[in-house]
């Protein structure tokens, strides 16, 4: 039975042209200091621990657009849906599972304090990441073997 | 201990038989072209609703094109 909790078809191309200039804006945020002044936000927290009243919500932009990007990427329908393509599928997202406990591990050991935060935090696009990988390049290597046909 | 036997197909034999390609069968059973592909290459076994589709299609028994087979 096909399952009918994916996207349309479309939604794919939508989370491909979204993608590049989120994943920019991420790397500008993080690596260039650039923000957007509009959104600048006062009062967003009180005064103490963290800093000043005052918020930039570039980050959060960036990162909500990325996650949003890569979801239309990996869960929209291939053109011609059908159960094989959907066994490929799930395999691919059970690939993507079991290599995102393993590097989870692995970063557990390796990063300590602000170094595991800033691991977490690119850990958090693995699965996304390592399934669109893992699925495309099947279905690329099944196209190559059909047409030496 | 027996190994689990495999299951063959004759769905290659059965389109030359009708002079289909893999795309024509593909369209009469509502899959993608690589579906069907897989199938004949033996890496992927179909459902039990697209196998009785492409007996349907040949017009001959489930068991004429699909069956099972030791492995060796």
């Amino acid at each position: 039975m096909l399952t009918k909790i994916l996207l349309p078809h479309r939604y794919q191309l939508i989370g491909w042209i979204l993608f590049l200039p989120f994943a920019a804006l991420l790397f500008a945020e993080n690596y260039l200091d650039f923000s957007f002044s509009w959104l600048e936000f006062e009062f967003a927290r009180k005064d103490g621990f963290f800093g000043s009243s005052k918020e930039n919500f570039t980050n959060e932009l960036a990162l909500i657009g990325v996650f949003i990007s890569l979801f239309l990427i990996a869960f929209s329908r291939e053109k011609e849906e059908d159960e094989y393509i959907q066994k490929l599928r799930l395999d691919s997202l059970l690939l993507a599972c079991y290599v995102n406990t393993f590097i989870l591990i692995l970063g557990t050991l390796l990063f300590y304090s602000f170094g595991y935060l800033e691991f977490m935090g690119y850990n958090m696009f693995t699965i996304q990441l390592i399934f669109i990988a893992r699925f495309r390049w099947v279905l690329y290597k099944q196209q190559r073997s059909m047409l030496a046909f | 201990m027996l190994s689990d036997p495999v299951m063959k197909n004759t769905i290659k034999v059965e389109r030359a038989k009708k002079d289909m390609t893999q795309q024509d069968l593909a369209e009469k059973v509502n899959v993608s072209r690589q579906t069907i592909n897989s199938i004949e290459a033996g890496k992927y076994v179909p459902s039990t609703v697209l196998a009785l589709k492409i007996a349907r299609i040949f017009g001959v028994g489930l068991e004429e094109i699909f069956e099972l087979e030791e492995e060796d």
